[in-house]
């Protein structure tokens, strides 16, 4: 069973996408917390987040209070080391939800994925909206990859640059 | 020390993801824009421009993240940028 952690950045990023429910395909469900739900205000943001709670396929984490200390650990754990940029409590809880379920964090943070990569007591999957549409096209839900990613840069202006290596 | 510069350790501590992305930013930006701003708006987006970190600057812009978002997409400083690595 593939479960996914959300945090606010992703959702504001992936709502704009018209492919969004890749995600639906991809995932059985989600976990959200509530610090997510009261940082989304736009319109079209909160339609995308009320729809996935009401199809059941986003739930409220319900352990929140068990993960505080990870939580706690994490922010000051990327407080304290300048490679790593602060974390603010969404992105703390969805990675502490990675790491206490074993779900996918869903992230565009790099405060996250650098913590992930550089700590391995943080250790959990995370992937951003790249990651997602590579696994969709993997899976065949996505027949044309490159074209996928030109159109999601078009739908939500994120930009996908190739490194140039140095 | 004349004849020697300085090492600057910052850039150390920066990976090749956040000098791309920063110069994407800088390139795409609407300057003419941003220089219009309200002092705190202006130097809070010239501030994501220059360090990438979303949070630092929302917090500097003393606005909420999705409002924040919307000065930043108006600037047309783009938000989310994903540096691919290939193998």
């Amino acid at each position: 069973m593939m479960i996914c952690s959300i945090d606010t950045c992703f959702l504001i990023d992936w709502s704009k996408y018209s492919g969004r429910d890749l995600l639906k395909r991809l995932f059985d469900y989600g976990f959200v917390v509530d610090e997510v739900l009261e940082e989304v205000k736009s319109e079209n943001t909160l339609a995308y987040l009320s729809s996935l709670l009401a199809e059941g396929f986003l739930v409220i984490y319900p352990f929140k209070r068990e993960i505080e200390p990870i939580v706690r650990a994490v922010v000051d754990t990327s407080a304290r080391d300048p490679r790593v940029r602060t974390l603010d409590p969404p992105e703390a809880y969805a990675l502490a939800i990675g790491i206490r379920e074993g779900a996918v964090v869903l992230t565009e943070n790099r405060g996250v994925m650098n913590i992930v990569r550089l700590y391995p007591e943080f250790s959990a999957t995370v992937w951003r909206s790249y990651e997602i549409l590579r696994r969709g096209y993997e899976l065949t839900f996505i027949s044309n990859f490159e074209e996928e990613l030109r159109r999601y840069e078009r739908e939500t202006g994120h930009r996908f640059q190739k490194a140039i290596g140095r | 020390m004349r004849g020697r510069r300085a090492i600057d350790f910052r850039k150390l501590l920066e990976d090749e993801e956040s000098v791309v992305e920063r110069e994407i930013r800088r390139r795409e930006a609407d300057w003419s824009f941003i220089n219009s701003l309200n002092p705190r708006l202006m130097w809070a987006v010239k501030l994501f421009i220059e360090k990438g970190d979303l949070r630092l600057a929302q917090h500097m812009s003393g606005l909420d993240l999705e409002d924040f978002i919307e000065v930043l997409r108006s600037a047309r400083v783009p938000v989310f940028i994903t540096v691919i690595k290939e193998p």
